[in-house]
């Protein structure tokens, strides 16, 4: 059963991760939208949502701007969300603690995939100089050809090590999460409450061509809190 | 050029990003965005059309849309290939800077803090809001962006230039700052025990007026270990050893 339902969810992964730069870019690939929809297949979506939410706040400010390769975000989604869903329902535990304790554990999921997407590009440079070529044999066919081929792989990639990591993950942690005690689960517990923290500042500092944001963020709070206060007093 | 053909030229537009490379960038899937166009063009097949749209090219990935009807104008008026690759060269790299800025610097993270705003109240909408905010501005400029491009040619840059970007990416990051500041005071709330849900504690319920100052300390502080170099997901892990430090001692 493991094995199917992370077959389903590595195939759901890797074809959602091509949206992340391979194709559409319609942002389904977003950790937002991508917990969500797997929560929602594990008939849970709050908690799906919750794993985005938490995922995406830890995003929010890398931007793949030009050529630069930002760690993947898309595959830690998929990874750690049915991780948490299939370890969760085997050990019979699904709360804030496994949810941040899965994201801590494979956060390196993102720099995994970031080689991948490296590997990728590094195959379009040689496909590239190939369809150049091509084109003057077999004329515009290579051309379609290639952007096939660009898609093929990646989805196969993604698919191979998103099923790895899915099982390989699932088995960890439902022999790793019965060992923590209840320091390290109020650890976690206390953890999620961070990751808004570290999300907003991450935010703030991705906004520029604003005058001084970090002054402009604390007026705004405050008078926010102000408001907020009288408001309750009331 | 019948509508048909720049349906498909749209429809392949998604698509150029699909064979992204370090050495021509997206000259693949530039290609093989308008190339329906290009056969239109030239029903005998000419090769040195297919080849020259695979030179480098590098923007926006939805920025590119009105260049791709722009060339495919300039190729219907039989522009030489040396007026059409210098057209490309001087309009994509002004283009991915405005793109970049708009749709990635301003656009996506507003739309994701309007959806993070909703997901606190746990509401399922929270997805299709974001994927509403975003891809209205997104869709419309490949959608129009393309049609535009078409009608006005090698004139395109005027009209983006009219659209006033600049100008929406300054305002749609003054009101994320606000929509930030009004997010950590959703948080102070759900730490307060103010609201219900999966969010929900009342870990500061005896004094949330200091509360609301730590929280801001904490945001400001986590600012500069950002500046100084340090990633979001580093920090966590510092807070983790930090946090379980502190409570190592205090036990």
């Amino acid at each position: 059963m493991l094995i199917i339902v992370s077959m389903m969810m590595a195939f759901f992964g890797a074809l959602i991760a091509l949206d992340r730069t391979a194709a559409c870019q319609v942002m389904i690939s977003r950790p937002l939208v991508v917990s969500s929809f797997i929560g929602l297949v594990f008939g849970n979506i709050t908690y799906g949502l919750t794993l985005g939410f938490l995922i995406e706040l830890l995003w929010i400010e890398r931007l793949p701007v030009g050529s630069s390769l930002i760690p993947n975000e898309t595959a830690l989604s998929v990874v750690a969300s049915s991780v948490v869903f299939l370890a969760g329902s085997a050990i019979g535990v699904l709360n804030r603690e496994i949810m941040v304790f899965v994201i801590m554990l494979f956060l390196p999921v993102g720099w995994i995939f970031q080689k991948v997407d490296w590997f990728l590009r590094d195959y379009n440079s040689k496909l590239s100089s190939y369809t150049l070529r091509a084109v003057e044999k077999v004329g515009d066919k290579a051309v379609d050809s290639a952007i096939l081929k660009g898609l093929g792989l990646s989805f196969i990639l993604h698919f191979i090590i998103l099923f790895v990591l899915i099982v390989f993950g699932t088995f960890l942690v439902r022999y790793l999460y019965p060992l923590l005690n209840s320091d390290i689960l109020s650890l976690l517990g206390m953890l999620f409450y961070i990751f808004p923290v570290v999300g907003t500042a991450a935010a703030i500092n991705s906004i520029k061509s604003v005058r001084r944001p970090i002054v402009q963020f604390t007026v705004f709070y405050i008078l926010f809190v102000l408001i907020t206060f009288g408001y309750n007093k009331l | 050029m019948n509508k048909v053909v720049l349906f498909k030229v749209w429809l392949r537009s998604f698509f150029i990003q699909s064979a992204w490379n370090f050495e021509k960038m997206q000259n693949i899937g530039f290609a093989f965005s308008i190339l329906p166009a290009i056969k239109k063009i030239y029903p005998k097949k000419d090769q040195n059309a297919v080849q020259r749209h695979l030179s480098f090219f590098n923007s926006h990935p939805y920025m590119a849309s009105p260049i791709m009807g722009a060339v495919i104008r300039m190729e219907e008026e039989k522009k030489t290939g040396k007026e059409i690759e210098s057209f490309k060269t001087g309009i994509m790299g002004s283009y991915g800077a405005l793109g970049d800025s708009f749709f990635w610097g301003a656009l996506k993270p507003f739309a994701l803090l309007v959806a993070l705003l909703f997901s606190l109240r746990e509401s399922v909408w929270a997805p299709l809001v974001f994927l509403l905010i975003y891809n209205i501005p997104h869709l419309w400029m490949r959608t129009y962006g393309l049609w535009k491009g078409y009608i006005e040619g090698e004139r395109i840059g005027e009209y983006i230039k009219n659209i006033g970007m600049p100008s929406w990416i300054r305002r749609i990051r003054s009101l994320t700052l606000m929509l930030l500041s009004l997010f950590l005071v959703f948080i102070l709330l759900l730490f307060n025990g103010k609201s219900s849900g999966i969010y929900a504690e009342s870990l500061f319920s005896y004094n949330w007026g200091g509360m609301s100052l730590i929280l801001l300390a904490l945001v400001v502080s986590t600012s500069y270990l950002l500046k100084k170099g340090l990633t979001s997901v580093k920090i966590i892990y510092i807070y983790s050893i930090a946090l379980g430090l502190f409570t190592f001692i205090a036990d």
